[in-house]
């Protein structure tokens, strides 16, 4: 998803925060459903990208750090994909 | 001719910059120990193996599901701008924090009438230690959902400090859920 997916300008924030919240709750059953296949490194990358990709939709839309000043922004998701790049090295 | 200027209004801070200080540095705490169970698991790979297929993946799934509503809900109730709104979100935010504790004790209960302590090996080690030091940043947040929860139930519009206050607070509980996700793949899903 990219950031103009994220910010559709035409929903409410309501709306926004509910189709965000579905999405979460898709992906978390999908990565459930990954990891039950037996695919070692490609599947345990594909569960990592999927966390990757929730934790940044948590950090944008509902800590709202979409619309706060760049520099928590960067730190957040420099966090969360510094560590998420820390855990994909040691899967190799 | 007309001159048409517009004005940008610069991104306000959600909540204030004390909590996001002590945010920032409770998610560096959380990198060492989620970059450690890591090296260890590169380290150790059939034991973490093991270990992970001994857990209740179910469990693990529902308590995801379950903070992420909890989130939902409080970016809802600040959303909502009234004082009932935040009451009513972080309330329900706080009860699904509530659910995660219930079923993240059942598991410790059930893992420890098998035998398994911290002291087992390295991935119960990390795995007790890990969601232990995790559930108490959950039961500080609930705590702190209900006092703001309790102070915004009669207020019918927020003022500016109310506001901060139930930013502040929402934020913290989101990174709490931010930190699960990234600790629940690596505990329950990784094989």
């Amino acid at each position: 998803m990219t950031d103009e997916t994220l910010s559709q300008p035409h929903t409410s924030p309501s709306g926004r925060l509910t189709a965000a919240w579905l999405l979460l709750v898709g992906l978390t059953l999908a990565s459930g459903v990954l990891a039950d296949q037996q695919g070692a490194l490609l599947t345990e990358g594909a569960v990592l990208a999927l966390a990757a990709f929730k934790g940044r939709c948590v950090a944008l839309r509902f800590m709202g750090l979409e619309h706060a000043p760049a520099w928590l922004r960067r730190a957040v998701l420099g966090w969360l994909f510094g560590v998420v790049g820390f855990i994909a090295l040691t899967l190799i | 001719m007309s001159q048409v200027v517009e004005l940008k209004r610069s991104p306000e801070l959600p909540g204030d910059f004390a909590m996001w200080c002590f945010i920032l540095a409770e998610l560096l705490v959380f990198a060492m120990i989620l970059c450690s169970l890591a090296w260890a698991r590169s380290q150790w790979p059939d034991m973490f193996a093991a270990g992970s297929a001994g857990l209740d993946r179910l469990a693990g799934l529902t308590n995801t599901l379950v903070l992420l509503s909890g989130s939902y809900a409080a970016a809802r109730g600040i959303a909502g701008g009234t004082g009932r709104s935040v009451s009513v979100g972080f309330a329900l935010a706080a009860g699904s924090g509530l659910l995660y504790a219930v079923v993240k004790c059942a598991e410790y209960v059930h893992m420890y009438g098998a035998g398994l302590t911290l002291r087992t090996d390295t991935f119960h080690f990390f795995y007790f230690f890990g969601t232990a030091f995790h559930l108490m940043h959950v039961l500080l947040g609930m705590v702190m959902l209900l006092v703001v929860a309790l102070r915004a139930r009669r207020e019918a519009r927020l003022d500016d400090q109310r506001r901060r206050s139930a930013d502040a607070v929402a934020a913290y509980w989101h990174m709490v859920d931010l930190v699960w996700l990234i600790l629940f793949p690596q505990l329950y899903l990784f094989s």
